[in-house]
């Protein structure tokens, strides 16, 4: 038997999951194999028109990371492949897989599309929904990863079309399935899962009735890429609808068909789609019907009051239970109930919000793998341990352990790249590749030679914008050598394309006029590097958000906008001169801020992967919240978990642990952090090195001030119950009243705590484990047990737990009384919508779900480290959706509560995902910083200091031999600041130089006005 | 509501407002109806309302909605809900059994209250009525000529004349006779 680990692993699933798991461990030195089944990468993320709760667009947010997973030189991305076998163990698999004959050579491709302009043959489009057809040879979507094209076997007539018109000569009539076979170290499992088909239920005529649709039907309905072009409307007739019903839980929530889980985003999906089609036509009347509002993500209740308030989405709480049709109209009617009241209500469209269910497909897969499978066909997973299958070696993440929103399938996905890699940590860099620049081409001095490339966008641009009229007009511009526009310039092939331009033309600075720098400069400055450019030759115009977007209904005046953008981007580009990105050394050690679950699990998890790390907690000892944790919904026991936890940290002689601490100033940057850490007790403070930040301080319970607690002893929190019921003591359980969002969902705190509806039924559960007797009542707004939890909603109901639903205008009121027998009782009064009437229930016990809320120092933690936070005071992730547990600010990483209230494995999970962050850092010995930096001019310094005041980043500082400012590059982040005080304008950005900006200036107001 | 009868001492409009305190009564009566076949599943509702949304009599009588028959019957509220005739509505089509998700069956919850009411002696004067034929002539309603006639059309024999006795013998065991007045 072999010993030796491989330092390669196999991702199985190319989605958002899959993806991310590639990117991290292909950047912490492990080479990937992403094996996905269609012809391209991406997932059903690439079929959503927008993602909630911020509106972005899903494919902007997601087209850089298929690029860069695209042409990562340690990813080797196998698409339209499916596993055969599976042979080995842990350390060393076999697996073969078949790679189905594409019948176009990937490597001639250039996916220009003509073979599918030609074809003769119309398929149904499965990316559009079979909302619009396809050729018999095509591509999933425009941005595929990778662009080539594919023959459908089944579809294609073999009239050799494609072939003769082929100029790349890339068609392969008679390819054959071809197999192959792989030895890896560790498989990561991410394949997703499939929406329910709601033909099942034929009393919603999906399939039967046209204007019935799914979700994701709508989500192509209303994408501007999709099949009518962002214009909302009927399939039957093609009418704008005006009355668009969302019906909730298809195929979720529903014991009686086999799905007693929930699908945990729905409600939000929902909610965001009636905001969207409310924005693309505002005549639009939107209403959903649902069950529980399960808004329970960060900012998700902010979100769901928007969609109320501002874009007047009705809110109907009522399972529907079937649609009639008007068969002359395709009309669509409605009957539900509404206060009681059955009313009947004719809509125009009626969008069913499917659920997920794992495809027979997984089940297979799963079945040649060996892994286990729960009930409902998800991935079995133990409590403690999400990430793990039930076959070592093998990891799961995203929908296929339980259905989840994106930033968790992210965080997850990150977390299984962890969790191989603390197996694996010693191959790491035994099997990948540097990924080799040519030389930088010298261009110092030479006369400007520009390229401008403008971008169509779909209709996203070219839909308002006279694109080549925009292109004619940047050739007249001084020093342009080149201009053309390209269909998506984000694209794969357009990057080949710049490529190449610039070495046909000898272009020495390249203008891109397409959307926002923020997201896609480091896409277009990665390919520019690659043809030998410095990355800083660059410049992009933004005639998209700034223009296209919000000039839509004025096509010629937005199309000036775009020429006058294009023509300042240019004026800026003849101005610049290549910068030096500095190089950092890497400190391979680790600080975690927080000694709780999360930041514990973060430790250990550097630790395993070999990295010395710091562990600070303020508390006289490890454990935070878990401490107080004695039992959970899936019957496991935390208190050992947490003992053994303990133990393994103190045992682990990669991790020191400081008690009773906490830091005191941070300074440094990414790679060289220097951190002072402070003892409670006055022992001496330590200084510790570091070049990665975790933040894990975790949460705190709200104390309540409501419903006399503190004022009667038989008012408890839940976490006091949970110790009372874990301590045996001998509780008085005759009728048990629990009080759901205690100081959460109000106006002090419009958050929902997340944790607090589990939490009542785990306490409920136990207490009718103790005493089936007991009477427990839980009064709730919504119940929010979402995904696999459900079921121990559930059970709760099964055990006889009573739950009653209140409206935030008609809280609960517990009062205190004297009964006739001269006791002092309690009694909680409350009003049931259902039935319209207030109830009374004496109440031997009060068990108040209150709020999760942040620990106070949180904000002078957040200064510290020049992170944000968000309102409600809990720290502010890099990007809610794709970066979850990344800050803007490099090196460091937020994970657990101090993120935002969450569960016990999700905290688990999103301690591993910041570590995996960490690790593409840790795993470097040097990283390159930010080149766009402040320099100060010597000559006109007057070393005044001002500068230094305002600093966000304490980069800058005077040197006092020479009484002047001096700037430290690796801390500066070109923000300006400095640069807009400077009295004697001594301090310029690179890059954002006065002469460059007053170039661009001048074009618009200067010479030729 | 017109057809209040013997056996019914009030109409009980179940969307009164009333108020209820939970007693130790109220919930006694529930787990007497939890163990009456058919209200098993009682608390697993989650008032969702697909019931009454899609109860065809809910549509045409405002006082009958099947998920306040369930709500009212999870607070244990029985007298107002064995003593009305509303429970007497139900027209046992079933379509709530089948919407129901979480196969609460209301129907046979509904089933099952009448048979609680039915031990306090509690029987609507119609169902009693339709009893009574069926107890002196062996089918809820007469077979005539036209009947008889209507059978042969289809080949079928005229109707067996039933064994009253059997049928009240049964009625007997099961304790139904005693409902229905001499």
């Amino acid at each position: 038997m072999k010993t030796d680990k491989i330092g390669a692993i196999l991702v199985v699933g190319g989605g958002v999951a899959g993806i991310q798991a590639s990117l991290d461990l292909a950047e912490s030195g492990y080479k990937v194999y992403l094996l996905e089944k269609l012809p391209s990468i991406g997932g059903v993320m690439t079929q959503l028109d927008k993602t909630f709760p911020t509106n972005d667009c899903a494919m902007c947010i997601l087209a850089p990371k298929l690029v860069e997973a695209g042409r990562h030189p340690n990813i080797d991305v196998l698409t339209y492949t499916d596993l055969v076998k599976l042979e080995g163990e842990e350390g060393h698999f076999e697996v073969t897989l078949n790679k189905r004959a594409r019948r176009v050579d990937p490597d001639k491709c250039t996916g220009c599309g003509i073979c599918a302009q030609k074809c003769p043959v119309e398929a149904i489009d499965e990316y559009n929904t079979g909302l619009s057809t396809r050729h018999s040879i095509y591509i999933r979507y425009p941005q595929a990863v990778p662009l080539v094209f594919v023959i459908d076997k089944e579809k294609c007539i073999g009239c050799g079309i494609c072939s003769e018109i082929c100029k790349a000569e890339a068609i392969r009539y008679d390819e054959e399935d071809a197999e192959t076979m792989l030895h890896v170290g560790s498989i990561i499992l991410a394949p997703g899962v499939e929406t329910f088909d709601p033909s099942v239920r034929s009393e919603y005529g999906y399939g039967r009735y046209p204007n019935v649709v799914t979700s994701l039907e709508f989500e192509r309905i209303l994408s501007a890429s999709g099949p009518f072009v962002g214009r909302v409307q009927r399939p039957s007739d093609g009418d704008i609808p005006q009355k668009v019903a969302f019906i909730q839980c298809v195929g979720s929530r529903d014991s009686k068909r086999g799905s007693d889980y929930c699908s945990s985003v729905c409600c939000m999906y929902a909610t965001k789609e009636a905001v969207i089609a409310k924005e693309h036509m505002s005549n639009t009347e939107p209403a959903i019907f649902y069950i529980d509002m399960r808004a329970y993500g960060k900012d998700f209740d902010k979100f769901i009051e928007r969609a109320k308030d501002e874009y007047g989405v009705r809110f109907i709480r009522c399972r529907v239970p079937k649609i009639d049709e008007e068969p002359n109209t395709h009309d669509l009617y409605i009957t539900y109930c509404e206060n009681d009241e059955v009313k009947r209500e004719k809509f125009n469209m009626v969008v069913l919000s499917v659920g997920f269910t794992p495809s027979d497909n997984v089940r297979e897969l799963a079945e040649k793998l060996g892994v286990d499978l729960d009930e409902n066909g998800f991935c079995k997973t133990r409590p403690f341990h999400p990430l793990e299958t039930t076959r070592p070696g093998i990891y799961v993440c995203g929908m296929f352990s339980s259905p989840k929103d994106i930033p968790e399938t992210v965080t997850d996905a990150s977390a299984a790249a962890s969790r191989v890699a603390e197996f694996l940590s010693s191959e790491r860099g035994t099997l990948v590749k540097r990924k080799e620049y040519p030389e930088e081409l010298y261009v110092w001095g030479q006369p400007p030679r520009i390229g401008v490339f403008v971008c169509h966008c779909g209709i996203n641009i070219g839909g308002v914008v006279d694109v080549p009229s925009v292109v004619k007009f940047a050739e007249t511009l001084p020093n342009v050598v080149h201009a053309c526009y390209n269909l998506y310039t984000c694209s794969s092939d357009t990057q080949e394309l710049i490529k190449e331009t610039i070495k046909e033309h000898n272009l020495n600075r390249v203008v891109v006029a397409s959307c926002s720098p923020r997201t896609h400069e480091p896409l277009f400055q990665e390919t520019i590097r690659e043809a030998g450019l410095n990355r800083y030759l660059f410049e992009m115009a933004n005639i998209r958000d700034q223009c296209s977007w919000v000039h839509m209904h004025e096509p010629e005046a937005a199309t000036q906008k775009a020429k006058d953008l294009v023509e300042m981007a240019v004026a800026k580009a003849r101005m610049l001169e290549p910068l030096e990105r500095p190089k950092l050394e890497v400190i391979h050690r680790g600080l975690v801020i927080g000694g709780g679950l999360s930041g514990m699990t973060a430790a250990l998890s550097l630790a395993e992967q070999g990295y010395e790390t710091y562990l600070v907690e303020k508390d006289e000892e490890l454990g935070g919240f878990l401490r107080r944790k004695y039992h959970t919904l899936d019957n496991a026991d935390p208190q050992t978990f947490l003992r053994d936890m303990v133990e393994k940290v103190k045992g682990n002689k990669l991790i020191h642990v400081f008690l009773d601490a906490q830091v005191e100033d941070v300074s440094g940057y990414v790679g060289n952090f220097k951190s002072t850490v402070v003892f409670n007790s006055g022992e001496e403070s330590k200084e510790l090195e570091h070049g990665v930040i975790v933040v894990a301080t975790g949460g705190e319970e709200s104390k309540p001030l409501e419903y006399l607690y503190g004022e009667d002893a038989g008012v408890l929190t839940q976490l006091e119950l949970e110790k009372q019921l874990a301590a045996g003591n001998n509780l008085d359980l005759g009728n048990v009243v629990m009080i759901q969002c205690v100081g959460s969902r109000d106006e002090e705190r419009p958050y929902c705590s997340r944790v607090c509806c589990g939490e009542a039924i785990n306490n409920a559960l136990k207490i009718k484990e103790i005493d089936p007797e007991a009477n427990v009542f839980i009064l709730y707004r919504d119940v929010r047990t979402y995904g696999l939890m459900e079921k121990h909603y559930g059970r709760a109901r099964e055990a006889g737990v009573f739950f009653i639903h209140y409206e935030e205008e008609e809280k609960p009121e517990v009062t205190r009384y004297t009964s006739d027998e001269g006791e002092e009782k309690l009694s909680v009064s409350v009003f049931d919508p259902v039935i319209g009437e207030h109830i009374t229930i004496d109440a031997d016990l009060v068990v108040l779900s209150n709020a999760i809320v942040p620990p106070a120092d949180n904000e002078p933690l957040a200064k510290m480290l020049k992170v944000p936070l968000n309102e409600d005071g809990f720290f502010l992730e890099a990007h809610v959706k794709l970066r979850p547990v990344d800050f803007a600010t490099e090196g460091v990483f937020v994970c657990g509560m101090a993120h935002s209230p969450k569960l016990i494995d999700e905290c688990i999970s999103q301690a591993k995902a910041a570590v995996s962050r960490a690790c593409t850092l840790l795993s470097k010995d040097e990283i390159e910083a930010e080149g766009k930096t402040a320099t100060v001019n010597k000559n006109r310094c007057t070393g005044c200091g001002l500068c230094v005041l305002l600093c966000p980043y304490n980069a800058v500082e005077i040197d006092e031999e020479e009484k002047i400012a001096v700037v430290n590059s690796a801390i500066c982040k070109g923000c300006g600041a400095c640069s807009a005080t400077c009295r004697s304008s001594a301090i310029d950005v690179m890059g954002f130089t006065d002469g460059q900006m007053y170039a661009i200036i001048n074009t618009i107001i200067g010479e030729r006005r | 509501m017109k057809f209040l009868g013997r056996g019914l001492t009030r109409v009980i409009d179940l969307t009164e407002v009333k108020g209820i305190r939970i007693s130790q009564d109220n919930i006694d009566f529930r787990r007497q109806l939890m163990e009456t076949p058919g209200a098993e599943k009682l608390m697993l509702c989650y008032q969702c309302g697909i019931c009454t949304a899609d109860c065809p009599v809910a549509e045409h009588v405002k006082e009958f909605r099947p998920r306040r028959i369930a709500r009212l019957a999870a607070y244990g509220q029985k007298d107002r809900l064995l003593s009305g005739d509303t429970l007497w509505l139900c027209a046992g089509c079933y379509t709530c059994y089948e919407r129901c998700p979480e196969q609460v069956r209301v129907s046979e919850i509904v089933s099952a209250l009448r048979k609680l009411a039915l031990k306090e002696g509690i029987i609507h004067p119609t169902y009693k009525a339709l009893m009574e034929g069926l107890a002196e002539m062996g089918y809820i309603y007469e077979i005539g000529e036209f009947e008889n006639e209507m059978r042969e059309d289809e080949g079928l024999p005229p109707a067996p004349e039933p064994d009253t006795d059997d049928i009240r013998a049964i009625m007997g065991k099961t304790g139904f006779l005693n409902h229905l007045g001499g």
